[in-house]
């Protein structure tokens, strides 16, 4: 099993070195910093003074997000934007799937050394759900390298095809998230989405507090989110299912700011999600939630007739990675 | 790729023999029983055969990748098309005119396969 493991990290840092060797650096360079840059970690903030932790954790994420950006522009000085938020993602599932690696085989030697039955046995019996996971980063990786969109879209998918579909307007691109604006039966509908169709996840936290607080003729009556969510074993995937709150699957700052905003404008928030497995989060989309879209947007429809009025504006937030999904 | 497969496969059983007659030479000086020969001939032919039939069945589990779809629509008509997925593709792409004048893009790209 370790050696299954080792082969995927071994797969995925080759599929990487081959696809920023191809944008300006040399094979040998990239291969000399792989292995350093695949132990890349982030270190969480303190919580035990929880004042101002999400705050905290987004200045991390951020800087996160921004070394990234530095890794790939001196790895690849040749990238174009699509292609280097997609190598970024690559990157990110290389590392994920080269810790869960390192973990599994630290806790094998640590077994093996003190002799510990209990430590072997309980890692045999975690290996199953281990390989899951192990398989998901390796798709994951192999779909950031074909541009594919990927499970975890579908809520940029939905807003995508409303902006087609309704013939948005783009207003604005802000934080890589665009903000579209249209008329669906009457009501101002501003769709938002991560900026595609690089693999990008955007700040749409961020833009609904913004929307809410400047958007005054009129104001905002609701607000509708779109994400995919994890599903229990035994239900079907590509299940949609509707809710309230706010449907977004982020650390923690961006539905914070959704949350705070919504509550202090006392503006509801309706959730539909799709469901899905984490490994069809982060492999390429399957039928079964590609076609769940066009049923997602039936519901928007009947939630914009039913909870609002004429006249109204609604904000509509398709949330999720956009890769391979444009606007 | 199949014909490295091939080459690789012959190399693996003519250095396995070779081995086998380095060792059985190795353990008798003088005169190797023949029908010892024979006998380890036999079997690591088989040790090897079968090895490398394994990791052929291996190779190919390995590289088994769902077939990605494209359905193409048009803005104006009911026309679709389904086809493979290529590279530069993504959703919402102009991919031609259709020919009752209305554009032709891309709606949905997924894969077949379900994840297990």
């Amino acid at each position: 099993m370790l050696r299954r493991l080792e082969n995927m990290v071994k797969k995925s840092k080759e599929i990487l070195i081959s696809q920023l060797s191809s944008f300006g650096s040399s094979v040998h360079e990239i291969s000399r910093r792989i292995d350093e840059i695949l132990e890349f970690f982030v270190i969480p903030p303190v919580e035990r003074d929880p004042f101002g932790v999400l705050r905290r954790l987004e200045h991390i994420l951020d800087t996160e997000r921004e070394r990234f950006h530095q890794i790939i522009r001196t790895l690849a000085p040749k990238v174009n934007g699509i292609k280097m938020r997609n190598l970024e993602n690559m990157l990110e599932a290389a590392i994920a799937l080269n810790s869960l690696y390192r973990l599994t085989r630290h806790y094998a030697l640590l077994g093996r050394r003190t002799k510990s039955v209990f430590m072997i046995m309980q890692l045999e019996m975690m290996l199953p759900q281990i390989t899951r996971f192990a398989e998901a980063y390796y798709n994951a990786v192999v779909s950031f390298k074909d541009g594919v969109p990927i499970g975890d879209g579908i809520g940029a998918l939905v807003v995508s095809k409303l902006i087609r579909r309704t013939n948005a307007v783009i207003k604005a691109i802000k934080n890589n998230t665009i903000i579209a604006e249209t008329k669906i039966m009457n009501r101002k509908v501003l769709l938002i989405k991560a900026l595609g169709p690089g693999g990008e996840i955007g700040k749409p936290g961020t833009i609904v507090e913004e929307l809410l607080s400047t958007y005054k003729n009129p104001r905002i009556s609701r607000i509708i989110m779109i994400d995919a969510a994890q599903k229990l074993e035994g239900e079907k995937s590509g299940e949609i299912v509707e809710g309230v709150g706010a449907a977004i699957g982020d650390p923690g700052p961006e539905k914070m700011k959704i949350e705070e905003a919504a509550t202090r404008y006392g503006v509801p928030i309706d959730a539909i999600i799709v469901k899905e497995s984490f490994e069809e989060a982060i492999s390429p989309m399957t039928r079964e939630i590609a076609e769940a879209a066009d049923k997602v947007i039936e519901r928007i429809y009947d939630i914009i007739s039913s909870r609002t009025k004429e006249g109204d504006a609604v904000i509509i937030a398709g949330i999720g990675n956009s890769i391979g999904i444009a606007q | 790729m199949k014909m490295t497969a091939i080459v690789m496969a012959i190399f693996t059983i003519l250095t396995s023999i070779l081995i086998t007659l380095l060792l059985l030479s190795a353990t008798f000086p003088e005169e190797v029983p023949k029908d010892i020969v024979k006998l380890l001939t036999v079997v690591t032919l088989v040790i090897a055969i079968t090895s490398i039939a394994l990791q052929q069945r291996e190779l190919k589990r390995a590289s088994k990748e769902p077939k990605k779809i494209v359905i193409i629509r048009c803005d104006k008509c009911s026309y679709r098309l389904e086809r493979s997925f290529k590279e530069g593709d993504y959703i919402l792409k102009t991919v031609g005119q259709c020919s009752c004048g209305g554009l032709l893009y891309i709606d949905s790209i997924y894969v077949e396969k379900k994840v297990k």
